[in-house]
């Protein structure tokens, strides 16, 4: 099959059974690959009520036809499970080398089911598949691991692994790869340690068949020289994501101190030619990339110099304005820290600021934090906090289920503050002057992350205040840029650099073979998000409409200063904003696909399972 | 002074009554800033700015003759 390795590994841990099943064209064919094998495999085979961190939860690591082919980035593999932080599907993608080594050692997707009884490790060079112990990785940070791992095994092995925080199974637990790269949310580090999963492993020495060469090779070429003539290029190059903190500052997005406010004083600190003078010690690029966002950066704290990869903008505003920190040497700091921890730092910076105000209000206090002074501006308490999630200690113990379960616990108000949907805490955009931004938060399927739909240009573009034709504009980018996570590739050529559809569209069939048209494409997309969405549906009950509200924070609190000051959300806007949403999904007003809008999408079998259970009519 | 602004295609996807490019005619000592206002960009849609093939930010003062492009804000992935 053009454009797919070909095999399915599946991989139980508790039996050690190790099985490869033929991918069908059926499969690659309506479910593309990356997420949308993940969302099939979740639906199909996770049982509804599976704890998340039981054996009966499976990772699913898979990439699409896209990757590790002649073509810019095509680089991105997805882990996806029932995510342990929301308890629905949940995914999370990562750059680096991972996706086309899995590929080239014949494997589309490998299914990781059950639990090893000791701490272990995938290992897999093309057909050689072993489950081996590896007690002595056991309680090492990410990084080190990886290391650990590729000096042992050889340079050539591609590795992912879990910190401290993942084999404690911290429901923000990352899975790191490529020494400082991460598939962050969800919790997909907590599901491997669950399952006494340490790492994976992978050399792969095949080649990954394409339908078009000379096709693939001239619109890849196109494609090259257009990215390299890009004046924006120079400065992705020499800044990365870092670039964009003091644009987020001056439109009113950065989140600060726990979201209360969305601009910060001293984000001139964190700017993009800040960190570049200060910390980077030089780039670094995925596969077949030439914008080479990583940074390798150096950064210093009592005493002790660390080198990590970022920080980039997500980690800049969670962790540095959020936490109200002072410099981008102290954030790269705790970037390093997290990615050691095998922390998400999107879910961390949540987490600590959430436990920096819980502090400052006094609805925790000395005596919960064994003495420790938990305040705004403190590198030190982050540092703390962020060792007690990992070890889930003392109040790490609330904060390592998340901020909505910790708000649980210490109650007081709290949950208002607890800045999440569905139990994944908010990424780096402060939405209340951002309509489309916030519904694209809202509803998004794995929970308050930004990367299925980003509009605020959007909102600018189009006002601020305007409610109408925004759910347009949101579900518009819900299918389109998913899509490039199934299809393996990453989509910040096309998002940040304006590499037009049209590549990929070109691409798709010389890869493949296949004859689908862009919008054919996205209608599979369409499809997946209805899965995900059915996942949740059969998961819960009373899964709904509930599910898709912000914290009380953006409705309550206008904002208290900066550009956007006394601006907040209102109810009457959300309904309207969620009203037009599911309409143009074809969902009904408490947010459920209709039984005949996923007979459209191709999914009667799942339509007629959710009416038979009385969920969707 | 004559300066040019080229609005790199995404941008004007974003905001479709955009040109892709605009001549504007500006007093001395104007600034990329007083450009862009001119041009009517909203604040906010533009993220890097170039002048020639230097990244510059919005306070660089602009010269006879030059050619700024505009590129829109970064999403973070």
């Amino acid at each position: 099959m053009y454009g797919y390795a070909g095999d399915i590994l599946r991989v139980n841990l508790s039996t050690s059974a190790v099985t490869h099943e033929p991918l069908s064209e059926d499969l690659a064919s309506e479910y593309i690959g990356g997420r949308g094998f993940g969302a099939y495999f979740a639906y199909r085979e996770i049982p509804a009520g599976a704890d998340p961190l039981g054996p009966a939860n499976k990772l699913i690591v898979a990439s699409g036809p896209f990757a590790g082919v002649f073509l810019p980035s095509g680089a991105k593999t997805s882990l996806s499970a029932k995510s342990p932080a929301t308890g629905l599907y949940g995914d999370s993608n990562v750059g680096g080398h991972l996706a086309g080594e899995m590929k080239y050692a014949g494997f589309d997707a490998i299914i990781i089911e059950g639990k090893a009884k000791e701490p272990s490790y995938l290992f897999i060079e093309d057909e050689k598949v072993e489950i081996r112990p590896c007690g002595r990785l056991w309680g090492m940070g990410a990084i080190e691991a990886e290391k650990a791992l590729k000096e042992q095994l050889g340079d050539e092995f591609q590795i992912a692994t879990i910190g401290p925080a993942g084999e404690n199974m911290v429901v923000f637990a990352s899975v790191n790869h490529d020494i400082g790269r991460q598939a962050g949310r969800c919790g997909m580090g907590a599901v491997m340690g669950s399952k006494n999963l340490k790492a994976v492993a992978i050399r792969g020495t095949k080649n990954v068949p394409v339908a078009d060469m000379d096709g693939l090779r001239k619109v890849a070429d196109e494609m090259f020289t257009a990215l390299m003539a890009n004046p924006a290029l120079k400065a992705w190059q020499d800044q990365g994501l870092a670039q964009v903190t003091t644009w987020s500052n001056s439109i009113g997005a950065l989140p600060t101190r726990n979201f209360h406010q969305n601009s910060y004083e001293n984000a001139e600190s964190f700017s993009g030619e800040r960190m570049r003078r200060e910390i980077v010690v030089r780039d670094k690029a995925c596969f077949a990339c030439p914008m080479a966002t990583g940074k390798f950066c150096r950064a210093s704290y009592r005493g002790k110099t660390v080198y990590l990869e970022g920080p980039e903008y997500e980690t800049t505003a969670l962790i540095g304005s959020n936490c109200a920190l002072g410099s981008i040497e102290e954030v790269a700091y705790a970037n390093y820290l997290c990615d050691e921890l095998g922390l998400d730092t999107i879910s961390a910076g949540n987490a600590v600021a959430f436990a920096m105000e819980c502090f400052e209000k006094g609805i925790i206090t000395k005596e919960d934090t064994g003495g420790l002074e938990i305040r705004f501006g403190s590198l030190h308490a982050f540092v703390e906090v962020a060792k007690l999630i990992a070890e889930r200690k003392g109040i790490g113990e609330a904060l390592s289920g998340g901020v909505r379960a910790a708000a649980a616990v210490w109650g007081q108000g709290s949950e208002d503050f607890a800045i999440q949907v569905k139990g994944l805490e908010w990424s780096g955009y402060e939405s209340r002057g951002a309509p489309s931004m916030m519904l694209a938060y809202m509803t998004c399927d794995i929970g308050a992350h930004h990367n299925r739909a980003w509009s605020i240009t959007h909102d600018i573009a189009v006002g601020r205040g305007v409610i109408e034709g925004k759910a347009a504009k949101v579900i518009e980018l819900q299918h389109i840029r998913p899509l490039f996570d199934c299809l393996g590739v990453c989509r910040l050529q096309w998002v940040e650099l304006g590499l037009p559809l049209e590549y990929y569209a070109k691409l798709y069939p010389a890869v493949t073979g296949r004859r689908d048209s862009w919008d054919d494409l996205l209608n599979k997309s369409e499809k997946i998000w209805n899965l995900t969405r059915a996942f949740a549906i059969r998961e819960r009950a009373d899964f709904g409409r509930a599910d898709d509200q912000p914290p009380r924070r953006f409705l309550q609190e206008p904002v208290p200063d900066g550009p956007l000051a006394g601006l907040r959300i209102t109810r009457e806007d959300l309904d309207r904003l969620l009203d037009e949403y599911y309409d143009l999904r074809g969902w009904d007003r408490n947010g459920r696909p209709t039984v005949e809008t996923l007979r459209r999408l191709g999914l009667g079998e799942l339509a007629s399972e959710l009416q038979a259970m009385g969920r969707i009519s | 002074m004559k300066v040019t602004l080229e609005f790199a295609k995404v941008l004007t996807v974003i905001r479709p009554e955009l040109p892709e490019k605009v001549d504007l005619d500006l007093p001395e000592g104007a600034t990329l800033e007083d450009a862009l206002a001119a041009a009517g960009v909203p604040q906010g849609l533009w993220g890097i700015t170039l002048v020639g093939d230097k990244v510059c930010g919005t306070g660089e003062r602009l010269s006879d003759g030059d050619r700024v492009t505009v590129l829109p804000p970064v999403s973070g992935g």
